[in-house]
């Protein structure tokens, strides 16, 4: 039986094979799917905007429709109302905005959760 | 040759022409070394394809605090550790995870058994713990230094320098004795 082993006997040599041109395709592909990365990766980010802005929405239309216990009052009228025509202008606003403006929107109305879907926003947005 | 700083500034001023150059010239050493921790070529290829797409995500959040290579193989070893991991969520225990990377390595068409030595230094390694087995492959075969290691695997040099021992302890006497 050796008493011991010299690695020097088999270096750095491993079994190890790979298929022929594989760095060639595997360089291709990877560039390739580095490319289509980036497509994704911002429709993911649109979706994920209209999702928090639709969610907001939600929200606000809860908080305004919350069955009252009381009486409907004229200023909850009113504020209906406001909803209403809020809801119309924001609706044009968004209508009006290229796919990349729309993003910077979202991510500007996702990042700061004080930001409100009010006309007056709007109006400041477009000065 | 392309060089690590030249990378670096391409990869700043056009994230997608340094990040080309970058799988060129690190795609090599970094298939090897996932190929030495997942032993099957397909596996290792998939793992490969993570790894630079991951890197290519972050390319812009490197920091030359340490260097390209070394941010590089910790990448690549995350990314082993994320499928190694994957698959002990699916087997019993290391040991099956262990003799499933065996049955690997023995049934391949990406391994060449004319040369049994060759065979039986890899079946070797595979008897390592994961973590030796890792020290054991960026020492020996990337021939990285201690200090690199340790960035890579957030372990002391001292426990490093001991793993490597105990590697090569344990990969002499399986040599001797089978």
């Amino acid at each position: 039986m050796k008493k011991d082993f010299d690695f020097s006997e088999i270096g750095k040599r491993t079994p190890f094979r790979t298929p022929e041109g594989f760095f060639e395709r595997m360089q291709a592909e990877t560039l390739k799917r580095a490319a289509e990365e980036k497509r994704p990766k911002k429709l993911f980010r649109l979706k994920w905007g209209i999702s928090a802005a639709l969610a907001a929405a939600a929200m606000i239309c809860g908080f305004l429709f919350y069955p009252s216990p009381t009486t409907t009052t004229t200023e909850q009228v009113a504020s209906t109302e406001w909803l209403a025509q809020s809801t119309d202008a924001v609706d044009h606003y968004v209508q009006g905005l290229s796919d990349e403006e729309l993003e910077d929107w979202i991510d500007f109305s996702e990042n700061d959760i004080f930001y409100e879907l009010t006309t007056e926003n709007l109006n400041n947005d477009e000065n | 040759m392309m060089n690590e700083d030249k990378i670096r500034e391409t990869c700043q001023a056009n994230p997608e022409k340094g990040f080309r150059m970058l799988v060129e010239k690190y795609q090599s050493s970094i298939y090897w070394h996932i190929r030495r921790m997942v032993i099957s070529h397909e596996d290792a290829e998939d793992v490969l394809q993570e790894t630079f797409i991951r890197i290519f995500r972050y390319l812009n959040e490197f920091r030359a605090e340490s260097s390209l290579s070394t941010w590089i193989y910790r990448i690549a070893t995350n990314e082993c550790y994320r499928f190694l991991d994957k698959k002990k969520e699916t087997t019993v225990s290391t040991e099956e995870v262990q003799a499933d990377l065996m049955n690997k390595l023995m049934a391949s068409e990406y391994v060449d058994y004319d040369n049994e030595m060759e065979v039986k230094f890899q079946q070797a390694l595979l008897t390592l713990p994961e973590k030796q087995r890792l020290v054991f492959n960026l020492r020996y075969y990337d021939e990285l230094s201690y200090e690199d290691i340790s960035r890579i695997t957030d372990t002391k040099v001292d426990t490093l320098k001991s793993n490597y021992y105990f590697a090569k302890e344990k990969i002499k006497k399986y040599m001797i004795n089978n």
